[in-house]
């Protein structure tokens, strides 16, 4: 097992609401390690991208409060950073992208002069060895005709173009670790396909470690190494994509992929649902968050909250009665 | 051959956009010259990614919007030539379900207003008669009665496009435009939708006009898929054959880069480069060309027709058959 350049113990974000403290990441462990692409999935509201921007530290404090928890990064706790050596860390070693890419860039800067900022920031070049990197990285995300396009501002380019350009942001610096919060749902099938091979190739090229947010199973299976399904806030399960797609354990697993239409379905048979809604974050009821919805819960699961302990094949499952393997 | 209910003939529609804000109008043809058509009680699946025109082409079926050119006809009847009465008339066969269930309720109105308003209009119920039918309908889409008396806010994303089919269902229709109706849900609350969707077509022998982008949901409703490119319709087949032998190099692609639930499935993977072109300044040609990993010479000249290259299976691709 290659060891974790990245690893988050217990964190718990909450938000200030009208109501009460809405608890979005509770408890959440994750380990991401060398080399791989770990995909965080799970539906609306489920808390995947609450806890990448809190591993960022992100957030806006208040509403959002870090309660507890570590994020461990090359051994050294993100929480416990100062502004400013946190500073050097994101978007130096840590590198993040967003799903919207229009709302991250600046739409009155020329988008070479905001990539030569992202150097800027972290590292002492002349003026023209940083304009070389501009280059440089344009044409290693793709973007033809770089010396043209680096004098474009953000609008002038398509939506998948602008996700290119976030990346080569992002890898300006040669970060360890690049976490990118559902970087293809705004964009077309043909185009998602372009921006998943690079983010792939990228990553094998300079050995990061990928951290990918998605609600997409299908982007699941396709990119990850090993993948953690979170509902309510917590992870229900996590392990190796291939052995969770055939044989998940947690319930809510085996239902999230029982209900895609997939070769598994026939066309226009009813399609597997899962009853209900999720619990109320607010005024979380004890005992399992999803045992309301849940065809296999027993007794124990409407009072006992269920850790994540260790399951089949090294796969880690949050659940008192977990789906037997088929 | 069963009649059509719905039979569009060479529709084409373009709009004058402004390019930049300074340069003098442009047309921006967003769809060129489609036929389709929709027979009582399958469900026609539409694909294509942004900008192809399929969101436009569902609304010059339902005449929300005047085509520049092109027929259609509805059960027989010439739709362009109909009166503003005797359209609103006609409107009670064909309804729209539309994709963001926030936009497009109404939310002044409570959730009982809104999916009586067309029988209301229509004077086709009042008083406690349409009270029982709004309740009905409710019922029908899985709310509860007592659900009428609320707003929109208090529902969620799932339950208010609930709310858009019970309006939609309001007035009895014989089709339903269904605008990527599920694109915006989760996937547990888009198994429901669809499986409502499924249900009530069973029920009321209901046509769908199905628009999508998400091809996974188009497969498993659809009996029959045409497939958007720039304004044009490139293939147009039955689902299974076109899932299983597409015969148009975009289709292929587009089949190629959905991502599958199934990790290891070992498939070689077909990525296209580029953008989609601009639809002010399409290709000559074929519009696919430009893109294409299959393009000759003559792609960039000639204007593929669409043409049976199967029984029943047609492709606008001078290549096909593959």
């Amino acid at each position: 097992m290659s060891e974790a350049v990245l690893a988050v113990r217990d964190l718990c974000t909450s938000f200030a609401t009208p109501r009460g403290r809405l608890r979005a990441v509770d408890g959440v462990d994750l380990e991401l390690r060398k080399g791989e692409t770990l995909c965080l999935v799970g539906e609306s509201g489920c808390g995947k991208s609450v806890t990448a921007l809190s591993i960022l530290r992100l957030l806006p404090e208040p509403p959002a409060a870090i309660e507890r928890g570590e994020v461990l990064f090359e051994g050294r706790d993100l929480r416990k950073m100062g502004a400013e050596e946190l500073r050097q860390l994101r978007g130096n070693r840590i590198a993040m992208i967003f799903q919207e890419p229009m709302t991250s860039l600046n739409p009155v800067f020329r988008i070479g002069a905001q990539i030569e900022e992202a150097l800027l920031v972290h590292r002492d070049l002349p003026r023209a060895e940083r304009q070389k990197r501009v280059l440089e990285l344009l044409e290693l995300v793709g973007i033809p005709d770089a010396p043209a396009r680096m004098r474009d501002y953000p609008h002038q380019l398509s939506g998948g173009m602008r996700q290119r350009v976030m990346i080569a942001m992002a890898l300006a610096n040669d970060p360890a670790v690049l976490i990118a919060d559902e970087p293809t749902t705004a964009l077309d099938v043909t185009i998602q396909a372009q921006i998943l091979e690079l983010i792939e190739a990228l990553k094998k090229r300079f050995d990061m470690a990928v951290m990918l947010i998605t609600h997409d199973l299908g982007v699941v299976a396709e990119t990850a190494q090993r993948v953690a399904v979170l509902y309510a806030a917590r992870v229900v399960e996590t392990g190796a994509v291939a052995e969770l797609f055939r044989a998940p354990q947690h319930p809510y697993t085996r239902g999230l992929l029982d209900a895609l239409p997939s070769a598994r379905t026939r066309p226009g048979e009813p399609l597997h649902v899962i009853a209900g809604r999720v619990p109320d974050l607010v005024d979380r009821p004890k005992g399992c968050s999803f045992r309301e919805r849940c065809s296999r819960a027993k007794a124990i699961c409407a009072d006992v909250d269920p850790r994540l302990l260790a399951g089949r094949g090294g796969a880690l499952v949050a659940c008192h009665n977990p789906v037997p393997a088929p | 051959m069963t009649e059509a209910l719905l039979d569009l003939r060479g529709l084409r529609k373009s709009f004058a956009v402004r390019a930049g804000g300074f340069g003098r109008p442009l047309r921006l043809v967003a769809v060129d010259g489609v036929d389709l058509d929709v027979t009582p009680g399958e469900t026609v699946g539409l694909v294509g990614e942004s900008g192809c025109g399929k969101s436009t082409l569902a609304r010059l079926a339902l005449r929300l919007i005047e085509p520049d050119e092109g027929a259609i006809q509805f059960e027989g009847r010439d739709v362009r030539a109909l009166s503003r009465g005797e359209l609103r008339a006609l409107r009670r066969r064909m309804q729209i379900v539309f994709q963001d269930p926030y936009a497009s309720l109404n939310p002044r109105m409570t959730v009982g207003e809104t999916v009586g308003e067309g029988l209301r209009v229509h004077k086709l119920a009042r008083g406690a008669e349409l009270e029982r039918r709004v309740a009905e309908l409710l019922d029908t889409v899985g709310l509860t009665r007592e659900q009428a008396s609320r707003y929109p806010h208090e529902f969620s994303g799932g339950q208010r496009q609930r709310v858009g089919i019970a309006r939609a269902l309001a007035l009895e229709p014989k089709l339903i435009v269904a605008d990527e109706p599920v694109s915006s849900l989760d996937v547990s609350i888009q198994a429901q939708i669809l499986n409502l969707l499924l249900e009530l077509q069973q029920r009321f022998g209901l046509a769908y006009l199905f628009i999508s982008h998400d091809l996974r949901v188009v497969r498993h409703l659809s009996r029959r898929v045409a497939v958007m490119y720039l304004g044009r319709v490139v293939e147009r087949a039955a689902a299974d054959a076109l899932f299983a032998a597409p015969q148009h190099p975009y289709t292929q692609a587009l089949l190629s880069a959905v991502p599958v639930p199934e990790p290891g499935a070992g498939r070689r993977r077909q990525v296209l480069t580029g953008d989609v072109p601009s639809p002010i300044a399409p290709p000559s040609g074929c519009p696919f060309h430009p893109r294409c990993p299959k393009a000759i010479e003559r792609c960039s000249h000639e204007v593929p027709a669409l043409r049976e290259v199967r029984p029943s299976h047609f492709s606008a691709c001078h290549l096909a058959p593959f």
